[in-house]
């Protein structure tokens, strides 16, 4: 009982700061400002979902593969933002 | 039900975007985003094999041929002429029209699962989705194969040495060679799971792909050498051919496998499709071996 609250809770979190982070990437002004709320946000809430969605599994593997799916993502959506910004940096300097 | 009405309605918003942005690349990314709904919405048909492949090969390794075209073609958007738009959607039409009452008078035992589950003990393996592209229909994956396999040497062939888009960074070159161990690892998993649960050789081959792609995509290449990449790209279709003729000389028929030897028979082939499907795959978007 008390995981499932918990693992509810960790869930509606990370849900909550994917949704603020998308709502940064649409509303914010500039790249860099945007590029920081999407990254920060899905590093965060992606972060909170999965240790929701552990709490809620049975077997150990599937932790395991959760917490790869966490770190895959992670930086891949770090790498992302790097270039997008190498990317802006690059044109707005030239 | 309200998940899939809002994943079909989005699949085909992102359908209509995709052919109608005026910009090639814009039309590329809602080509993605297709890619990925059609992906969750079959999660959601309870067919992940198809999922798997709609979002590894679908979705990530095709985007990157179309994004490599507009690159180096240089289109702008394709204009398709009105009265063809309209007769493709009329014929589109048409044939849901058609599709409706069948699909709706569908009978239990009409449909296919229920033969496949009752023969696939003979299969020699225990995932249906396997058994039936590799043993019950195996010339169809044959004929697959070799399409591929065309469709490269094709493209092989058609190479005009065009510069390939490459960012020579170093984080991302060193992430990228950090991650391809464990690319090979997972697709090489996939390819086995197939056998007995969800998966297979040709999601575990296009997850490979899309590994080597991405170490292409930083300036870096696999060092084996030439004789061997082709080797490897007609590694399958030979495997296939050969398993299948052995059968046919010894008298059970072409790829017809005795049961005894059928499950060794359909990992061997499913690994030499893995092997292929990767390289071909990434040769098809580098355009050379």
């Amino acid at each position: 009982m008390l995981i499932e609250i918990a693992s509810l809770t960790f869930t509606i979190l990370g849900v909550f700061f994917l949704l603020a982070g998308s709502v940064g990437l649409i509303r914010l002004r500039d790249t860099y400002s945007r590029i920081h709320a999407i990254t920060k946000a899905d590093v965060l809430g992606f972060g909170f979902l999965v240790l929701g969605l552990m709490l809620s599994t049975r077997t150990l593997s599937e932790v395991l593969k959760l917490l790869l799916t966490w770190l895959l993502v992670v930086s891949y959506s770090s790498l992302v933002s790097y270039a997008i910004a190498h990317r802006k940096r690059k044109r707005d300097v030239a | 039900m309200l998940l899939d009405l809002m994943l079909g309605s989005l699949l085909l918003l992102s359908a209509l975007l995709s052919l109608h942005s005026r910009n090639s690349l814009k039309s590329g990314i809602f080509f993605v985003v297709f890619g990925l709904l059609s992906g969750l919405l079959w999660v959601r048909l309870e067919a992940p094999d198809v999922a798997m492949v709609e979002i590894v090969l679908g979705s990530a390794v095709t985007s990157l041929l179309i994004f490599k075209l507009i690159a180096t073609a240089r289109i702008k958007a394709v204009k398709v002429h009105r009265i063809r738009k309209f007769w493709a959607g009329v014929i589109s039409l048409a044939f849901l029209v058609y599709m409706i009452p069948y699909l709706l008078t569908l009978r239990k035992e009409q449909r296919i699962e229920v033969l496949v589950f009752e023969k696939l003990s003979m299969s020699g393996v225990e995932s249906p989705v396997t058994a039936v592209l590799l043993n019950f229909r195996g010339y169809d994956t044959l004929l697959e194969v070799g399409v591929i396999t065309l469709a490269v040497f094709g493209i092989i062939a058609l190479n005009k040495g065009d510069k390939v888009y490459v960012w020579r960074d170093p984080l991302v070159q060193s992430l990228s060679r950090w991650i391809l161990p464990m690319t090979v690892f997972f697709s090489f998993y996939v390819t086995y799971l197939g056998t007995f649960s969800v998966g297979g050789a040709f999601q575990g081959g296009s997850l490979l792909a899309g590994g080597l792609i991405f170490l292409s995509l930083t300036g870096q290449d696999v060092h084996i050498g030439e004789s061997i990449k082709k080797s490897l790209l007609l590694l399958s279709l030979l495997v296939f051919c050969g398993v299948g003729l052995m059968y046919a000389v010894t008298g059970y028929g072409f790829l017809v496998y005795p049961l005894p030897l059928s499950t060794i028979s359909i990992i061997l082939i499913e690994l030499s499709i893995c092997l292929s499907t990767a390289l071909l795959l990434y040769t098809a978007y580098r355009g050379k071996v």
